[in-house]
């Protein structure tokens, strides 16, 4: 008797399975030719394979998403402690780590037994922040590299950086724990199931950039492979003032913590320049123009890889052979 | 923590393999006590230090429960208890959510009086679920004192009840006189209710991550547009009720997700939802919609208020006020008072003209004329439900109300919004199987169309979710 409901309850349960499995194929033959999309199917998105970053990089940014803002400010994994550690510092938006790149200028300065530590972070930040990181964690670096347009030295913080600043280190541990899960659970789902895109609302998955908590750079496991010229701007601006309040506030700390502050940008579309030299000037501290022939960006803001190499490796030559950064790193004149 | 979230499933993975090693036996004492402890992390991983909140207001009643039941002989001793236990729960309630709309009012007060004062900004991290778990937490309190439930004699159990994670953030509310004894009776796995779990769990997870959140994304990118001046009536209305429909969803998913992991812990949890869309009464509409918050209202404030025991007048006086507090429950906010008054209103009216009366057939087309008012009204109410202010609420009714088409250019976006309609399929197709049931005689969905049902939602899940948003009813 028992025999005979097991049986049939495993038939019950195989049918049940069946109807739900084939529902489903249905579901995946008929949903994605559905012309709901104003009269077109949808978007499939799929992910495509990206990139090792490394066993020492955590996901960062994509789809509008950056997990380094709380996960710096709350000193989360290791990542503040190398901080703790480096010569030099490079301060900047998105633009600074994907044009001052990781692979071209940390090898550089392993050969002279320097540790660089990037604070850089996304979403148009300001210096306001990683100003706070400095005195947060007391940051004792020996050189500060700030690479920025104008807009950098303006008081104020982006939105992402505002809801860090906002948050307890409890919930910035949440944060990180469930984007990244999140992220690796959908970059493995939608590698065999397409996302099914109705509304146009296309996952940016352009550049997908995780972290590198040895170095605090990025590492773009994808990026667009754009060519987009980069340019100065056609009407520079001649009135600087405005940059000086907070750029002096941010010297003061520097200097106060004994390190040397050197200006420098990445090349971009429209970019000034002006700002360089008449920071320079008036707080007294080297600045590094960097040249824009044939320095190309991949989106028309970062540059790509190609054109990072070029300007890193400018860079870092017009750096270490400015007598002040030789000076405060102890760069013997001869080598 | 919500449900959607790795946290969440991490914290269920470790239910679901106690209850099938701890709990397999039921009467499993090592079991219960786990589920609490896992409830409490569930409940902390929000702010820990609110810990202290769910722990007091659950001390509080089971301390008053207790010594109510040991001066069982003085109604005095026993009233001042209760008493005691209910000012405790409507402290912590006040103090936390109400802190910021009475400051503020206190404020339009004293500046209307004609002083000069600065009101001081409230801002408090409300936390989740406490309309919830007071309103459980008292009516437990409140049973005890009616004489219908005996205290409950260990702390833990009572914690349990209220903490018990399902459906601690969320409702359903649960009565303790339902939930107590199920943590004697035996509860062991059994196969179907387990699937039948898992297919709740799935229901309301569609409803949740595809319907809802598709919908809501969309309210939220043109809710300002439709509330513009001379916005198209059609951008309105579609707002209206993409709303609506992302309400149920958001809400009636949750009460699905609860339900099912209740179901697969060995646990059964009241009904909360059963297709409010085909209601033809506000006094329906109510038996339908957060069904356990209608009938809390009913037993705790409109039957003390006399119910309809003091004659008609009064009767609808105290439906008026239960509605109010009703929307005051929800939030405090002007907006919520006024939707809570909007819907007690029109349920005195529809009592007071004899409009539904129970026993009272209705004549199919007077039947169907009071339906589609019912479901318009509802969805008129979703502008004061969802606006961030009375000010846009009336612009966006104004908008709805000014004709019909889409007039002049379409506006941003328009394309999508068409596309948001066939993700409103869903809940229409929901209510016209309970319909079918109801009207027709179809029986309730067999396991094989269920089957047919999760293969189909499955797929969706995997590849129609939109990005997660926070369930609405947290926030009460």
């Amino acid at each position: 008797m028992a025999t005979r409901r097991t049986r049939r309850g495993f038939l019950k349960a195989a049918l049940a399975t069946s109807l739900a499995g084939l529902s489903f194929l249905a579901a995946s033959r008929v949903l994605p030719l559905l012309p709901l999309r104003h009269g077109e199917p949808p978007n499939l998105q799929q992910y495509p394979e990206f990139g090792d970053p490394g066993p020492d990089a955590f996901y960062a940014v994509a789809e509008h998403t950056e997990l380094s803002h709380a996960i710096l400010y709350h000193d989360l994994g290791s990542s503040i402690a190398n901080a703790r550690r480096a010569d030099v510092l490079f301060l900047g938006n998105s633009r600074m780590p994907l044009g001052l790149r990781e692979e071209f200028l940390v090898p550089e300065a392993d050969k002279l037994g320097l540790r660089l530590f990037s604070l850089g972070c996304g979403y148009s930040e300001l210096l306001r922040f990683p100003l706070e990181l400095i005195k947060k964690h007391d940051l004792r670096p020996r050189v500060v590299v700030v690479s920025g347009g104008p807009h950098m030295f303006f008081e104020g913080v982006s939105s992402v950086a505002e809801e860090a600043l906002a948050m307890t280190r409890w919930d910035a541990a949440k944060q990180w724990l469930e984007v990244a899960a999140s992220w690796n659970l959908r970059t493995r789902l939608h590698a065999v199931l397409p996302h099914l895109d109705f509304f146009d609302r296309r996952l940016h998955w352009d550049w997908v950039t995780y972290r590198s908590a040895r170095t605090g750079w990025w590492r773009p496991v994808a990026e667009p492979r754009g060519r987009y010229e980069t340019q100065l701007a056609e009407k520079p601006i001649t009135d600087w003032s405005g940059v000086l309040p907070f750029s002096e506030e941010f010297h003061r700390e520097l200097e106060n913590r004994g390190a040397l502050l050197v200006l420098t940008l990445v090349p971009y579309v429209d970019a000034q320049v002006g700002h360089l030299e008449f920071l320079s000037d008036e707080l007294g501290v080297p600045a590094i123009v960097p040249s824009f022939d044939g320095v190309t960006t991949a989106d028309g803001s970062h540059l790509n890889r190609e054109s990072a190499g070029t300007v890193s490796l400018s860079f870092w030559e017009t750096f270490l052979a400015l007598p002040e950064v030789r000076d405060a790193l102890g760069i013997d004149r001869a080598h | 923590m919500s449900f959607v979230s790795v946290s969440f499933a991490a914290l269920y993975v470790v239910a679901i393999a106690l209850r099938f090693t701890a709990g397999r036996s039921g009467r499993s004492t090592g079991f219960l006590l786990a589920l609490y402890g896992l409830s409490l992390v569930f409940y902390g991983w929000h702010v820990p230090s609110y810990l202290a909140l769910i722990l007091v207001s659950t001390a509080t009643d089971y301390v008053a429960a207790r010594a109510m039941e040991g001066v069982a002989e003085r109604p005095r001793a026993r009233r001042a208890w209760l008493l005691g236990s209910l000012a405790v729960n409507l402290g912590l309630l006040g103090s936390f959510k109400y802190a910021g709309l009475l400051a503020e009012t206190a404020g339009s007060l004293v500046a209307l009086m004609g002083f000069d004062a600065d009101t001081p900004a409230v801002e408090i991290v409300l936390p989740i679920g406490l309309s919830f778990y007071t309103f459980q937490s008292m009516s437990y309190t409140i049973d005890v004192y009616r004489g219908r439930l005996p205290a409950e004699r260990s702390f833990w159990r009572l914690g349990l009840y209220v903490a018990f994670f399902p459906q601690l953030v969320a409702g359903p509310i649960v009565r303790a006189g339902d939930f107590l004894y199920q943590l004697s009776r035996p509860r062991r796995p059994r196969a179907r209710v387990f699937w039948m779990g898992g297919y709740l769990i799935l229901r309301g997870l569609f409803l949740k991550m595809v319907v809802a959140d598709n919908l809501g994304a969309l309210v939220d990118e043109h809710w300002a547009d439709a509330a513009a001046p001379d916005a198209p009536p059609l951008l309105a209305v579609s707002m209206l009720v993409f709303f609506s429909c992302q309400l149920f969803c958001d809400f009636a998913g949750y009460s699905d997700i609860a339900r099912g992991l209740a179901y697969q812990l060995g646990f059964r949890l009241p009904m909360n939802f059963d297709a409010p869309y085909i209601a033809t009464s506000f006094r329906e509409f109510w038996r339908r919609w957060h069904i356990t918050l209608s009938q809390w209202m009913r037993d705790y404030v409109y039957v003390p208020l006399g119910g309809n025991r003091r004659g008609p007048r009064r009767a609808l006086v105290n439906l008026l006020l239960v509605m109010a507090v009703s929307g005051l429950w929800h939030g405090a906010n002007v907006t919520f008072v006024l939707w809570g008054v909007l819907h007690g209103v029109a349920a005195a009216v529809e009592r007071g003209f004899g409009i539904a009366r129970d026993g009272r057939a209705l004549s199919q087309p007077r039947s169907l004329l009071w339906f589609a008012v019912v479901q318009i009204v509802w969805i008129l109410s979703m502008a004061l439900f969802r606006a961030e202010n009375t000010a846009q609420a009336w612009a966006i009714l104004g908008n709805a109300l000014s004709g019909v088409g889409v007039a002049g250019a379409e506006p941003d976006g328009w394309a999508q919004v068409v596309t948001g309609w066939w993700f409103t399929l869903p809940v229409w197709g929901l209510h016209l199987r309970v319909l079918l049931g109801e009207k027709l005689g179809v029986g309730e969905a067999r396991a094989s169309e269920r089957a047919i049902y999760a293969g189909a939602m499955l797929f969706a899940l995997l590849t129609l979710y939109a990005t997660p948003r926070g369930f609405i009813y947290f926030q009460f």
